[in-house]
């Protein structure tokens, strides 16, 4: 585990951006989220969740292109750090450890 | 996707956001809503997509948007707050049953402060509604001779042109009698061709001058004309729609009064609002005329009559100029008073001083004789002091709690400050929650003064109308506020001092124990909230004695079972074959009449004026009480006659020049117990009469005073009140016929009576009613104490489990460990009750001095209450420790 403990929330904005690479943008996560988790998301707490992502060193971001949809308006694309990756995969790794233990679901490996 | 899109982006949206994001961000997350509106707008439609944009819009408007604006300095102290803020609700949840208990205590001691606030408002702003109030002054006078000491609210009529001649910053004077000092005045009027007679209780009279003082809203006419043509009367809004509905009252004309009084026609010239509450001076219909009488007034030296200005008759008002002091008026009064009081005082030995009161201090502040009822100072400073107990006692109980759990949150502040929390900022934060538990405290506090004014007989109870409208005064709110904001801060101070000084180690730990010092300082604080509450108890019920006393208390004269009839002039010729009737009937005893009902209102009497007489030794002087009866009031009233004759029956009989006294009088003026055949004259010399009889001391006037010289006369003609003393049984076939016998004469008016004894104990209504205010803010603080007692001891018997279990263990029983666990709090409430002695005494014996007939305290009182106090400590002990004591020691100890 790293220094400092991610929330679930983002903890799942931190994987989405290493998954989107570069589409990973607030509300193309969002959307994403809301589609493969089925889960409905604001989007003023992805953005924040990213800003926090930021703040810890997580991801860095730039500013991307402009689209018609987006009245013409840049958008932020946000990249995931190696310490983010670092992050990501102790915690994945903890949480299988934790998981292997549990009697019921014998899971190998 | 298609590229044609037909319905754009709500611009509002974006405008929301601008007020709160960071301009850093501003453009993605502007991007960002407008890229899912227009995915919206495809899958939901417009309309709802215009909906989630905006709500997505406002979602963005959270701390961790907002404070990436760069406030810099004010980013830092923001999130601080909101960390304790945070930190503060977490702590408040934790201990439900202590928080509750603060927070009833908080609550109660706000709204408590919120309405003695209300009450003082009221209070003060008497007469404030006048434009020009501050400039408007009432002239009494102070006066001094032998055998008169009199401080009264009168003065002459013709000072006010005194006043006029003399002074330039006098602006305007009025003055106003009051015509109806018992009872009311009939007044008689046509509508619709309907004659129409009824009992009007407040009538003046006045000069033309009246509407140049006192400035009023007129619904009808104008306050310039109003009084310009002789015989005009103004009346208020209330009292047109009273006789005359709908119909418009101006112009109309009545006649009031009664005899030949009543058969001068007044035409109504002017309808003015209403009169708020808060006023002193108060009427329904209002003549004019009163300079009808007035005698030439020559400012020449040589025809100044010295002697007529001592003569008090009159309630003068002056509208001063706006420069003025009322330091000038005493020092030009010299001139005044050499010119115009001085030839006569001089003669008689008699000084004449001025009184000048300015409007607003009237209703509380003058002591005046002949004035209108007013409000008592030393109650007003009873609620405040009280009030500022019950806040008191509220803070108090936050502090003991507070303080009692420290050792239940030394490890949370151990580890606070091992991390580096400065005490300052600790400090900082224990304020915070007290302050947070004061806010909560004050909702909870304003829907109980809402709910208590407005469902609850309270302001019947206190005699006023109070409503809480933040609206109406900007100063509630400030008022409201600082209360809150100041019960906070001084309920946090002890904790938030004494909290963050917790040695870091011994917290850290897990050994703190309260200290002993802070044991003291606790234990002071108890015995301050038993002070209060047993202090307030007591004067509480010592004030009901007294009350009580008074009510039942042998005043000289026949209470109960006298029917009361007021004189109408309907039957005012009738009254002898009125007076057979009655006597016809077995169950009647006796019928008398008097001009005025004793008890019935303070002025009860039928005037006061000086008299003297001369003998061997020179002339003595006294002011005389005057009360107008019949010949057989006495008979009805039981009031008993020592020496000489009574009045005889029959108009033309003693009519004039007889009197009676009473033993007071008597002694006065130097006859001991024989003044029958002294003659009696005014101070011009013109002998008035003599006396023929000697009654015995009665309580004419309510027990606040001592028994004064009293000069009973015979009613010239009929007027004022049938005085009729019945059997005790039957009383409705009683009333019925007396009923029956006035309505066989004229059924002009409507039969009213009313019980003598009913009537009697209004004199000291105003005292019965603060008494109940009183009493009702000592159960709040009972209330209070107990609940910071039951706190206490909720603390005490768990902090103490560990004890109990070893003393258990070691043989003790459970009777034994609850008297060791309440002994120390029971030794607090003995010494507590030997504190309130002294302080007690000292607050009764001050009120007591309003009264010159006191009861006689009973001391067994201090000791019933200590004793009711010392049960209440132990059962409030008992409950929360029984548990503790009847359990296992093995689950005490366990967690060694």
């Amino acid at each position: 585990m790293g220094k400092e403990y991610l929330g679930e929330f983002e903890e799942l904005v931190l994987t989405m951006v290493a998954a989107l690479q570069e589409d990973a943008y607030g509300a193309f996560i969002g959307s994403e989220i809301k589609t493969i988790l089925k889960r409905e998301v604001t989007l003023s707490a992805v953005h924040i969740a990213l800003y926090r992502l930021e703040d810890k060193g997580y991801v860095k971001s730039k500013l991307g292109g402009a689209t018609k949809e987006r009245g013409g308006r840049r958008k932020r694309i946000f990249t995931i750090t190696s310490a983010g990756m670092a992050t990501l995969k102790s915690m994945k790794e903890a949480r299988l450890n934790i998981w292997k233990l549990v009697p019921q679901l014998k899971i190998i490996g | 996707m298609n590229n044609e899109n037909p319905i754009t982006h709500p611009e509002s949206a974006l405008r929301i956001l601008s007020w709160f994001c960071p301009r850093d961000m501003y453009e993605e997350i502007e991007g960002d809503l407008i890229q899912n509106y227009y995915e919206d707008a495809r899958l939901l439609g417009a309309k709802k997509a215009r909906q989630r944009m905006i709500w997505s819009a406002i979602r963005f408007c959270r701390p961790g948007i907002l404070l990436r604006n760069s406030f810099s300095l004010q980013i830092n102290k923001i999130d601080v707050l909101i960390h304790h803020l945070r930190l503060a609700i977490r702590i408040f949840l934790k201990d439900k049953f202590f928080s509750t208990l603060n927070v009833l205590g908080l609550s109660l001691g706000i709204a408590v402060s919120i309405v003695l606030f209300l009450i003082l408002q009221y209070d003060l702003k008497y007469d404030q509604h006048y434009p020009n109030h501050e400039r408007i002054y009432r002239l009494g006078a102070h006066v001094k001779a032998e055998g008169i000491d009199e401080r009264t609210a009168r003065s002459n009529r013709l000072l006010g042109e005194v006043l006029k001649e003399e002074l330039p910053e006098v602006e305007s004077v009025t003055r106003i009698n009051i015509l109806n000092r018992q009872g009311g005045l009939p007044v008689t009027t046509e509508v619709n061709g309907k004659e129409l007679m009824f009992d009007e209780p407040s009538v003046f009279r006045t000069d033309s001058n009246y509407f140049k003082v006192f400035q009023h809203e007129f619904i009808a006419g104008d306050m310039n004309t109003c009084f310009k043509k002789p015989d005009e009367v103004v009346i208020t809004a209330s009292m047109a729609k009273r006789i005359f509905g709908d119909v418009e009252a101006l112009g109309r004309t009545v006649r009031i009064g009664y005899y030949k009084q009543a058969d001068k026609i007044w035409t109504i010239s002017g309808v003015i609002k209403d009169f708020p509450e808060n006023t002193h001076l108060k009427f329904n219909i209002i003549e004019s005329g009163l300079e009808i009488n007035d005698p030439p007034f020559h400012p020449n030296v040589d025809s100044i009559n010295s002697e007529a200005f001592w003569d008090t008759q009159v309630y003068l008002y002056v509208l001063m100029s706006p420069a003025y002091t009322s330091d000038d008026f005493l020092n030009k009064w010299q001139a005044i008073d050499a010119k115009y009081f001085k030839p006569y005082g001089d003669k008689m030995a008699a000084t004449y001083t001025p009184i000048l009161q300015p409007l607003d201090d009237i209703h509380f502040h003058s002591d005046l004789q002949q004035d209108q009822p007013v409000g008592n100072m030393i109650y007003l400073y009873a609620f405040i002091g009280i009030g500022i107990f019950i806040v008191l006692l509220a803070c108090i109980n936050y502090m003991n709690l507070s303080t009692a759990k420290s050792s239940r949150r030394a490890p949370e502040i151990g580890m606070k400050k091992a991390l580096g929390s400065g005490k300052q900022s600790l400090i900082i934060s224990f304020l915070g929650e007290s302050v947070l538990l004061s806010l909560i405290s004050l909702m909870i506090a304003i829907v109980i003064v809402v709910l208590v004014l407005d469902t609850s007989s309270f302001n019947a109870l206190v005699d006023r109308t109070l409503t809480f409208s933040l609206l109406s005064w900007p100063q509630l709110i400030m008022g409201v506020i600082t209360i809150t904001l100041g019960i906070g801060i001084l309920s946090g101070l002890y904790p938030s001092l004494y909290l963050p000084a917790i040695p870091t180690i011994s917290a850290l730990k897990g050994t703190y124990r309260s200290g002993n010092s802070s044991h003291a300082f606790r234990k002071v604080l108890i015995t301050v909230q038993f002070v209060i509450s047993m202090l307030v108890i007591v004067c509480t019920i010592f004030m009901h004695n007294q009350l009580d006393f008074m009510r039942n208390k042998d005043m000289g004269y026949k209470k109960e079972n006298i029917i009361v009839v007021k004189v109408m002039p309907t039957i005012q010729d009738h009254m002898p074959a009125i007076k057979d009737q009655f006597l016809n009937n077995p169950r009647i005893k006796s019928v008398g009449l008097s001009r005025s009902v004793l008890g019935w209102s303070s002025s009860f009497i039928s005037g006061r004026d000086v008299l003297l007489t001369d003998s061997k030794e020179g002339v003595r002087q006294n002011t005389f009480n005057i009360l107008e009866i019949d010949e057989d009031y006495f008979k009805t009233m039981n009031i008993q006659l020592i020496k000489g004759r009574e009045f005889k029956p029959g108009l033309e009989n003693d009519r004039e020049g007889v009197f009676i006294v009473n033993q007071t009088a008597s002694k006065l003026m130097g006859w001991s117990d024989d003044p029958i055949g002294k003659s009696l004259r005014t101070s011009k010399g013109e002998a008035i009469g003599e006396v023929v009889g000697l009654v015995k001391d009665f309580n004419y006037s309510s027990l606040h005073n001592a028994i004064e010289p009293l000069l009973l006369i015979k009613m010239p003609f009929v007027r004022g009140y049938v005085h009729i003393k019945v059997a005790g049984d039957h009383l409705p076939e009683t009333i019925e016929h007396i009923r029956k016998t006035l309505t066989s004469f004229s059924s002009k008016f409507p039969f009213e009576y009313f019980f003598f004894d009913d009537r009697f104990n209004e004199q000291y209504q105003a005292d019965d009613k603060q008494y109940k205010l009183i009493s009702a803010l000592s159960y709040v603080c009972i209330f209070i104490s107990l609940l910071g007692l039951l706190g206490l001891a909720a603390f005490t018997a768990t902090q103490r489990t560990k004890e109990i279990g070893i003393r258990k263990i070691l043989g003790a029983n459970v009777t034994k460990i609850i008297i060791l666990l309440s002994k120390d709090v029971l030794i607090l409430v003995l010494v507590s009750s030997l504190l309130v002695i002294p302080l007690s005494y000292w607050a009764i014996h001050e009120w007591l001095q309003n009264f010159a007939y006191q009861v006689s305290l009973d001391y067994l009182i201090y000791f019933l209450v200590t004793i009711v106090a010392l049960f209440f400590v132990f059962l409030t002990i008992l409950l929360q420790s029984y548990k503790t004591a009847r359990s296992n020691p093995v689950d005490a100890l366990k967690y060694e």
